[in-house]
Order: C-alpha cells, then sequence, then structure tokens
C-alpha cells in the first residue's frame, strides 16, 4: 500500500514524499497515483473522526479522551487497517502518514484545514515521530472504541492517563475486563469517582489490576478475558473494593 | 513510660556482617547505595535530597570518634505505626504498606507488596556495618550501633536506637517529640559507659536521618579520600542527572561536594548529534520487552575511572534499572571490542518499564546484579553485548562476524541427524528380517515399566543383606499381536563398570493388552549370586532393567536404579517441580507450522521431585481459550535416587481455524495467523508462592524463523578466521535457535569435504554430526534452568518411539540421569555431569551412525 508522508520545509513550505512496501524511492514514486487516493481517503477518516468528536462530545471544548475515541472509531469504520496486505512497515507509514496530516493539518489537495482542524486529535508538539509512538496513539484510540464513548468514559474516568495504565498491561485489554470496570465506578456517587479518577489514585487500581494479571510470567495463564463478564465483575469488586474504601477514607 | 533496650529475634552481628560481606563489590557500594534506595522508595517530593556528613566528636577520655549522618529530606520519613517486638511476633513478622517505622526496626522483614528486594533490611544493615562502639569500648566483643531520627508529614518527631551487641536490640517505645528532639541535640547514654556525643541539630524537614556512631577506619578514609563520593556516583548518576536526587557529602570541616553525573555523560551527550555516541534504542528481548537504549561513548583521550580492586564499573555496560545502576558488562564480554580501545569506551544501557518491571524480579537484594537464572537476564545482556559489538564493527574497530547459511549438503546431513532424535521414524524391522517384520509389524506399540518396593520406601537405597520385594515388570501392547509369547528378561547391570548379570529371563504368554509380571523378592548380597539374590559387589549405583524381547527383536525395556549401600541424592533444592509444554500438529506430524484446520495435541506434564507426594493446581490457556482453570492433579512421591514419573494434567485435542467452520470435528478455535501463547500456570498447594510459569509458542499460518521449521534449530556457518569457538548455540527468544559453527575451525578446516563413504558418514559431515549432537542436547538441557522440561522431554519421546535399538535404552537412562541430576550432581560434582553429557552425544553419535 503506497502512502504519501507530508512535511514542511524550514521555511514552512509543504513537502511530500512517497513510501511503498516501507521503502521511499523511484520505485515508490511510481505508485503515487495510488497513494493520492488513500490520502483522500485519509481526509474523509479524519473528517469522520471531527464530526464523530461532535456529535458524541457535545459540550464547548472536547476531551483529550473523546478525541483519541473518535479518531479509534473513525478508523475501526474506515476499515483502512484492516487490509491483511499490510505489513508492519507499511502500517507504520500509514500511521505516520495520518499523524502527519493531523499535525500539518493539510488536506489532499495540498490546502490546510480550517478550523476546526485535525490536529485537535493527537498529542501536540512531537518533534521527532518515533513509529512506536504513533502505533501506540492509534492503537489506544482503537482500543477506546471498542466500547461506546459514555461507557469507556466511566471506565477510566474520561482520563487518557488512567486508560493507558490499563493499556499498558497486555493481559488487562479485554473488553470484558473495561465493562467490568464500568459497572464497578457505576456504583459510586459523582463526588466519590471524582476523588477516585484522580491520576495518582487510579494508578493505585491499576497497578492492583496489574498485579492481579500479570502479562507475562506467573500468573498470567488465566486473564480476564478467561472469565464469565458476572464472574469478572465480582473478582474485580473484590479486588478493588479495599482500594478504593481506602481511597475514599483518606480524603 | 520510659524506654528501654528489649531484644529482637536476631543475632544482629552475623546477620549485619552475612548480609555487607555478600556484597560483591564491597561494603562501600553497600553504605552509597541503600540509604539512597530507601530515601527513594519513600520519595515525595521531585526531587529527593541525601546529604552525608561527617561530624568530629570527643569521648570524656578525650578519645576522638566520628558520626556519620545520612539525611534524607523529600521523602515520607520513617512513618507507619510503632510496633513494639510483641506487636511484631503478632503480625507474623508481615507488616503492610507505609510501615516504614516497623520495617526499619525489623530484622529481615520486606514490606508487603514491597517485592522480595529487602526494603530497608538491607538499608540499615549497610550503616550498622559501618559502626564499631568497641573503639570506645576497648574490647574484643563486637557491636554495632546506629540512631535514628526522623519528622514526618504529620509534624510527628521520633528518635530510635538500634544496638548489636552481638543480640540485637531496638529502644522501645521510641522517644517522641521533645524527648526525640532533646535527645538528638544532647549526649545520649547507650548503656552504662557507652554514650554518644549526638549534639545535632533536630531535623526541619520531613525525612529520615540515620546516625552512625563510632564510624570505621575504612568509611572515614572513604570519606576523606573521595571514594565513598566515586561510589555514589557510580551509583546514582543517572537518578542526579535527571534531577530526581541529589547527594552531597560534607567533611568534619564542613567542606561540601555535591555528587554530579561523570563528565562523559554530562548534558545527556545522546540526545543531540555527537560523532562520538551512539544510541540503540528500542531493542526487543522478546514478549514485547523491550532495552529502551544502549548509549555508547567512546573518547580516545579518555583514561579507565575505575575503583581498584573491584569489578568494572565504569570499564563495561552500566545497567541502569530504575536510573540506578546495577552491575556492569565487563567490554571484554563484547568480542568486537578491542583491548586498546577500552579505556576510552563508555556505555549504559536503560530499559523500558515492562522489562524494568522484570529485571527487578531478577535483581538480588544487594541491588548489583541480577540472577542470570532469570528468564530474560541472559537475553537482555546478550543484545546489549551485540549493540556494542556494533558500536566497535561501525568504528571500523573490527569486521562483521560473517555469517552464512551452511551449505546445502550440511543442512540436509543436520536434518537427517535431528530428525533422528526428535521425530524418528517409527519402529520398524530390518527387510532381512521379513518374518519378524510380519510377527512384529512397526504398529505394534509396546511398552514395559518396572516397579521394586525398597526397604525405605522414600528411597532407593538399599543396603547388602536387604531385600527389594514385588520386583514387577508390567507391559502394555497396542494391539495385541498374532504371535502371543515373548521373552521377559530381568539383568542387573554395574554404572561404574558396565558389568552386566542376568538374573532370569522367563517366557510369557501376553493374554492381553496388559501383563503384569512378578519375580518376587530378591535379597542383594556381595557374595555370589544365585536363586533369590543378587550380587552386587560394590557399593554404587546399579541399573536392574527388564528387557522385553518378541519375535527374537528387543520390543521394550525399562529401568530402576539401586544405591547399593550408597545414599542417593536428595530432592532438589530448587525446581523440585518441574513440568513440560509440548504441541504435536496431529494433521502434519513433525511440522511446527500449524494451518488453519489443523488438528493439534496440547500436552501439559508435571513431575515431583520431592519424596512426599504432593497436590498441584494447573491453570492453562491458549489466548482466549482456557485450557484448564486451577485443575487440581495430584502427584505421588518420587523416592529419593528415582526417576520422577510425568503426570499428564492435560492432553486436549484442538482444531485450529482462521474462521470457524459452520462444522468441525472436536474443540476448534479462531486464531489470527502468527505466534500465540501457551500459557501454563502450575502453583504447588501449601506452597503459593512457588507457582511455576512455562510458555510455548505455536505458530498459525506462518514459519517460525529459521531455515528448517521442523528442526530445533538451524545451521549458520561463521566464514572468517579468528578465535571463535567450535560451535555455540544462539536462542533468541521465544523459540529461535541457531546453531552456529565455526567454519574455519582448525578441525573442520582439516577434514575433507566429503559426502558419505560406504552408507557411513565422513569428513566435514562428521564434524556437522558431532556439534549437532552437542547443541542438540544443550538445547534439551538449557530450559531444565527455569523446570522447563519440555525440550528434553521432546528428547525422551523420540527416543522411545524410535527404532527398536537397545542403545536407545542407554541414551534414554542418560537423558533421564541428565534431567534428574540437573539441580543436583551438575553442582555437586559438575565434572561428572560434563561426562555424562559426553557419554550421550557418545551415545547419539552411535545411534546415529547404526541407523545409517
Amino acid at each position: 500500500m503506497p502512502v504519501k508522508i507530508w512535511d514542511q520545509d524550514q521555511s514552512g513550505h509543504l513537502t511530500s514524499s512517497i513510501r511503498w512496501m516501507g521503502q521511499p524511492g523511484i520505485d515508490a514514486e511510481e505508485h503515487r497515483p495510488q497513494a493520492e487516493s488513500l490520502d483522500e481517503q485519509i481526509d474523509l477518516l479524519l473528517d469522520n473522526a471531527l464530526a464523530l468528536l461532535d456529535q458524541q462530545d457535545q459540550g464547548q471544548k472536547h476531551s483529550l479522551f473523546a478525541a483519541r475515541w473518535a479518531l479509534g472509531r473513525a478508523i475501526a469504520d474506515s476499515d483502512i487497517l484492516a487490509s491483511p496486505d499490510l505489513d508492519n512497515n507499511e502500517r507504520s507509514d500509514l500511521l505516520l502518514a495520518m499523524a502527519r496530516k493531523c499535525r500539518l493539518g493539510v488536506r489532499h489537495t495540498g490546502q490546510i484545514t480550517p478550523t476546526p482542524t485535525w490536529n485537535g486529535l493527537l498529542p501536540t508538539n512531537r518533534d521527532n515521530e518515533p513509529k512506536r509512538i504513533e502505533a501506540d496513539i492509534f492503537g489506544l484510540g482503537m482500543w477506546l472504541q471498542e466500547q461506546q464513548l459514555e461507557d469507556a468514559k466511566m471506565a477510566f474516568g474520561g482520563g487518557l492517563h488512567n486508560a493507558k495504565q490499563i493499556w499498558s498491561g497486555e493481559a488487562l485489554r479485554s473488553p470484558k475486563l473495561r465493562q467490568a470496570l464500568t459497572t464497578y465506578f457505576a456504583g459510586f456517587s459523582y463526588d466519590e469517582k471524582e476523588i477516585i479518577y484522580r491520576i495518582p489514585q487510579y494508578a493505585k487500581l491499576a497497578k492492583a489490576l496489574r498485579q492481579r494479571w500479570p502479562s507475562r510470567g506467573k500468573g498470567s495463564a488465566k486473564r480476564p478475558v478467561h472469565y464469565e463478564q458476572d464472574e469478572l465483575s465480582v473478582e474485580v469488586s473484590q479486588l478493588l473494593d479495599p482500594i478504593t474504601t481506602k481511597i475514599l477514607s483518606e480524603v | 513510660m520510659t524506654s528501654q533496650l528489649v531484644p529482637t529475634p536476631s543475632n544482629m552481628v552475623s546477620t549485619i556482617r552475612n548480609a555487607i560481606e555478600s556484597y560483591h563489590m564491597g561494603p562501600l557500594r553497600a553504605l552509597a547505595q541503600e540509604p539512597v534506595q530507601n530515601a527513594l522508595d519513600e520519595k515525595r517530593a521531585s526531587t529527593v535530597r541525601v546529604e552525608y556528613r561527617l561530624h568530629r566528636r570527643s569521648h570524656s577520655d578525650g578519645t576522638q570518634y566520628y558520626l556519620l549522618t545520612i539525611t534524607d529530606s523529600g521523602t515520607g520519613g520513617l512513618k507507619g505505626q510503632v510496633l513494639s517486638p510483641e506487636d511484631l511476633d503478632a503480625t507474623g513478622y508481615r507488616l503492610k504498606d507505609g510501615q516504614n517505622w516497623a520495617a526499619f526496626e525489623g530484622q529481615g522483614f520486606t514490606e508487603k507488596n514491597e517485592g522480595d528486594l529487602g526494603s530497608r533490611g538491607q538499608g540499615k544493615s549497610a550503616t550498622l556495618y559501618h559502626s564499631n562502639p568497641s573503639m570506645i569500648l576497648n574490647d574484643d566483643r563486637e557491636r554495632k550501633l546506629i540512631l535514628y531520627d526522623t519528622l514526618l508529614e504529620n509534624g510527628e518527631y521520633r528518635f530510635g536506637m538500634r544496638f548489636a551487641q552481638p543480640a540485637d536490640k531496638i529502644m522501645s517505645p521510641p522517644l517522641y517529640g521533645d524527648d526525640a528532639r532533646i535527645a538528638v541535640m544532647n549526649e545520649h547514654v547507650v548503656e552504662t559507659g557507652l554514650t554518644v556525643s549526638l549534639e545535632l541539630d533536630e531535623l526541619t524537614e520531613v525525612g529520615t536521618r540515620i546516625i552512625i556512631p563510632f564510624v570505621t577506619d575504612d568509611a572515614i578514609e572513604a570519606i576523606h579520600n573521595g571514594e565513598l563520593h566515586r561510589w555514589l556516583q557510580r551509583c546514582w548518576w543517572r537518578s542526579i542527572q535527571a534531577k530526581n536526587l541529589v547527594i552531597t557529602i560534607t567533611d568534619e570541616d564542613g567542606n561540601t561536594q555535591t555528587i554530579q553525573p561523570p563528565e562523559w555523560w554530562q548534558d545527556e551527550p545522546w540526545t543531540g548529534h555527537n560523532p562520538n555516541v551512539a544510541v540503540y534504542s528500542d531493542l526487543e528481548i522478546a514478549d514485547g520487552l523491550k532495552i529502551k537504549r544502549v548509549v555508547v561513548s567512546y573518547d580516545p583521550q579518555m583514561q579507565y575511572d575505575e575503583i581498584p580492586r573491584h569489578s568494572p564499573q565504569y570499564a563495561g555496560i552500566q545497567l541502569l534499572r530504575g536510573q540506578q545502576w546495577i552491575e556492569t558488562i565487563n567490554f571484554n564480554e563484547c568480542s568486537s571490542v578491542p583491548a586498546d580501545r577500552r579505556p576510552g569506551l563508555r556505555a549504559f544501557a536503560e530499559f523500558d518499564q515492562p522489562l524494568e518491571r522484570e529485571l527487578k524480579y531478577a535483581e538480588k537484594p544487594q541491588h548489583e546484579s541480577f540472577d542470570g537464572r532469570h528468564q530474560y537476564v541472559s537475553e537482555t545482556k546478550s543484545q546489549i553485548r551485540a549493540a556494542v559489538d556494533q558500536f566497535a564493527k561501525d568504528q571500523g574497530w573490527a569486521q562483521d562476524t560473517k555469517t552464512e547459511r551452511a551449505s546445502r549438503h550440511d543442512h540436509e546431513h543436520a536434518a537427517d541427524f535431528l530428525t533422528t532424535f526428535i521425530n524418528p521414524p517409527k519402529k520398524q524391522t530390518s527387510q532381512s528380517q521379513d518374518q519378524l517384520a510380519i510377527d512384529n509389524p512397526p504398529s505394534i506399540q509396546w511398552d514395559c515399566s518396572i516397579s521394586v518396593q525398597f526397604p525405605d520406601q522414600s528411597s532407593n537405597r538399599v543396603d547388602w543383606g536387604q531385600l527389594i520385594s514385588n520386583v514387577t515388570a508390567s507391559i502394555t501392547v497396542e494391539p495385541v499381536p498374532t504371535h502371543r509369547r515373548a521373552h521377559l528378561s530381568l539383568e542387573v547391570t554395574s554404572q561404574d563398570n558396565g558389568a552386566t548379570t542376568v538374573i532370569q529371563t522367563r517366557e510369557i504368554e501376553l493374554s492381553g493388552s496388559t501383563h503384569t509380571e512378578n519375580f518376587g523378592d530378591f535379597q542383594i548380597i556381595r557374595g555370589i549370586a544365585h536363586d533369590g539374590r543378587i550380587s552386587c559387589p560394590e557399593e554404587g549405583i546399579y541399573n536392574l532393567n527388564a528387557y522385553l524381547t518378541h519375535a527374537g527383536q528387543m520390543v521394550a525395556s525399562a529401568s530402576k536404579r539401586l544405591y547399593v549401600h550408597t545414599e542417593p541424592p536428595g530432592p532438589p533444592e530448587r525446581n523440585s517441580f518441574t513440568f513440560s509444554v509440548a504441541v504435536q500438529n496431529l494433521s502434519a506430524p513433525g511440522s511446527i507450522r500449524i494451518n488453519s484446520g489443523d488438528e493439534v495435541l496440547i500436552h501439559i506434564a508435571a513431575k515431583n521431585r520431592t519424596i512426599e507426594p504432593a497436590t498441584i493446581t494447573l491453570t492453562a490457556s491458549l489466548e482466549e481459550h482456557l485450557l484448564c482453570d486451577a485443575k487440581q492433579i495430584g502427584l505421588p512421591a518420587t523416592p529419593a535416587g528415582d526417576t520422577p514419573q510425568p503426570v499428564t494434567g492435560i492432553e486436549e485435542h484442538l482444531w485450529l481455524y482462521t474462521e470457524l467452520p459452520p462444522s468441525h470435528p472436536g474443540t476448534a478455535i479462531q486464531l489470527e495467523p502468527g505466534r500465540h501463547m501457551i500459557r501454563a500456570d502450575i502453583a504447588v498447594q501449601g506452597q503459593d508462592h512457588d507457582t511455576v510459569h512455562a510458555s510455548r509458542t505455536i505458530f498459525f499460518e506462518v514459519n517460525p524463523a529459521g531455515h528448517n521449521p521442523d528442526l530445533p534449530f538451524h545451521l549458520e556457518a561463521i566464514e572468517e578466521e579468528g578465535p571463535h569457538p567450535m560451535w555455540d548455540l544462539v536462542h533468541a527468544p521465544p523459540d529461535q535457535w541457531t546453531l552456529q559453527y565455526h567454519a574455519h575451525h582448525p578441525i573442520h578446516r582439516e577434514l575433507q569435504d566429503q559426502t558419505k563413504s560406504s552408507g557411513k558418514t565422513g569428513g566435514r559431515l562428521a564434524f556437522i554430526t558431532e556439534i549437532c549432537a552437542s547443541a542438540l542436547l544443550e538445547w534439551a538441557i538449557r530450559p531444565l534452568q527455569v523446570a522447563n522440561t519440555s525440550n528434553i522431554d521432546v528428547l525422551k519421546r523420540g527416543a522411545t518411539n524410535g527404532a527398536n535399538d537397545p542403545a536407545r535404552y542407554q541414551y534414554l537412562e542418560n537423558l533421564n540421569r541428565l534431567e534428574q541430576d540437573y539441580e543436583t550432581k551438575r553442582k555437586e560434582e559438575p565434572s561428572q555431569y560434563e561426562f555424562l553429557k559426553r557419554q550421550t552425544v557418545a551415545d547419539m553419535l552411535h545411534i546415529f551412525q547404526r541407523n545409517e
């Protein structure tokens, strides 16, 4: 899959190059028409993400959490990453292409998007763009969108940092666990949730979950994905109750 | 309430000595490392400050001595409830998070959830070690003393004391509030005749101060000559650089020095363009674990900066976990770094968070090395060494080790050899024995086992004059052959000299698929054997063997070890329970790659090496499919000296698909193409902390890396001159193994590139055969380090499935011994264990030659 990577030179002019099969070069340039067609598809994807964001997260200012969710949902809806022929290098290039378009706000026509622009969909000020980080940003969004936005907000208190703490434990990535967290936090009052969702407090819960279900090594054979939903909810409550009780009692 | 010294339950002086003298790098590194680490563990502010300060004091008789105070701030202090020894006893010496005071006053306790790194246990030993009150008391009795005060976030002030004389005593209760403040500002009477002039200012910032009175000469000298400064820099430069930590040292005259990162790492030279610095980032180890970066710097003007008489500190690659130096890989372990470049070379490695967590488990309590037995340590080090070797090559100091795929000829030969042991053709007869082949076709599966009752049922020891009872051979055969007569022979063989005595031979009639033959009881004697007696003239190990012959062919055998007048080795201290995870592709036998629609058999078995029966619980999964959940399995005891018997935990047939068909033959699972993990946890009931874990990768719709996907490793030839070992087996986790051999090795070079002569292997192919045998054994044995018998079990299955060759029985017996002796004899008598390995290689070569 050839992709078009936009860039900006030192005087601020837009430039672009084509990468094909993970490589730049003359062979890649020969596939420019397909790459530009894909570039147009990415425009649609990013527009959809903004539309989803407006629709699902109604308010004056969108949260980063909702933006990431919307971007993930738009990618999932587009099937752009679903091609079985997409190898790892091509996937990285595609993610880089999307990230560049977001940050530069450039459409396939070479014009800069008007406000609101796409750059609110991604973290800004990232000078170097290692592929690993792009993969994490888009991967987290696609993971979040496996739940409806409201459920995801309930599971993580609408905090990206909180979500990342669960995402970082590979064994914790099952939708069942997120559903169990959504159910668990629904039992708290608004004020209690305000306290528990704070990053340092939520970190204690995430740590307990990671220790209970490690991703590798001892104790990693049985994971949340292996539980029945009700059984998992009970397990999560038993694990987190003493911690949330302590958190709330210390306030 | 008045305070008094009350004993705690240990002899502290010997505990301290044992703890600190086990530091490979010596007590000064411990002094530089432990107090700072404890402070960082209790970090509350963005920067933790630790001040080492020396104070000069005079005893009433005019004798001069020193106090060393180590004060931390930006921490939470020694918070938590104060527990008396009785209280501690009542808790079962288990402490909760935040009980820092109690942890500091206890000995050998860890805070709950702190991991096993010892928390403040090593820390107090590191400080106590450097106190010597006997210098004032002028006697030979060893004593150790520290005092400590802390200011907590809630304003509480405490002052405590620990005095080892050598029995361990703490001041209970401690002094609080103004009493504590007054104590630190005045003389403190430790006991009659022993007074410490503290005369210190009270703490004004939340934190802890440890006061080491009567500081040893070594520690004073280390402060005066800067050695302590150098240890502090080595341990903490990265944390200092990241502004997480400030360390100062002030001498008795008030001269203060702040510890700085070494000049070559100042301003993080790896973040900008610097031709003398290279960074290797995101090096993957396994399971998604990554080395965050390896940074290498070279300056030809630089010289070694080492504290003498210790292992390398900067003269190698510093491994930093949590911005703390743990150990250094010596540059001489990097084969491409020439000796003359090493003085100017510096390097360090940092890890991503998941790998940091793994390494924390692998860290020894002294925080100065990683336990190489941990599954990720050796691979991590190997990747780091490779990065530095790459740097050396990029600098033009060394050429790339030129490896090439071994020739097709060598590959084919290696595949022939390895198949003989991994996936041998089923038992078959020679063509010249047509009638026997008809009577005993390869489809018949024979099995034989032997049981013996020893005088003591927990041991295979039998002394002269004692009886072994109910010697019984159990035979299974499927299907039952037409020709039902067979011969069963019972023999005893000395392991020392190979002398064999036939005890009995019986003709038996097989009436069904199982047959039990009881040989009765035998007395073990030194003299001449006759009915009911077995002669074992020398003390030592004997094998009692049963051989089953059918239609003129030996079809099965079994063996039991007798320790005659000899104590068998006891159960191993580590890895008392081992297990194996095996996956067989039943749709394409011998193929490691599994295709959609293939049937696989997953087999997990466990062995108990202890002399007590045990129950284990097994939990296993293949990605989202739970194979079993806390399934209880009873494991019989293994008498000392006997071979543990595997007990099957799971034997499950699965059909794997990329998309589930509407109907399928049994349990079907849908998987994405790629690598997938079978994970298994085994917990021994009553010893939950002793969980053993193993995993096995399956390759679904993809080939494993390497050239022949169905062999345990592939071959690579090192095509260059130089001091390379004859062969090396390189493991790239999880499942890629490469046998590298030196094609310019003198022996290889001298041999002719000859094919088979008269059907026998010769020339360089003999070389390939030899290294394949040695490497295959290495491949089988290496996972035993983590209680995983999966690979050696593959060889054992190959030994029992293979052609009916008596040499295979000896080979199988040797494999059993290699497994059984791994945790005992390998450590106690390594040369004998190595000999057994060589003997096993010889068996393999012999078997292969006979099959050719």
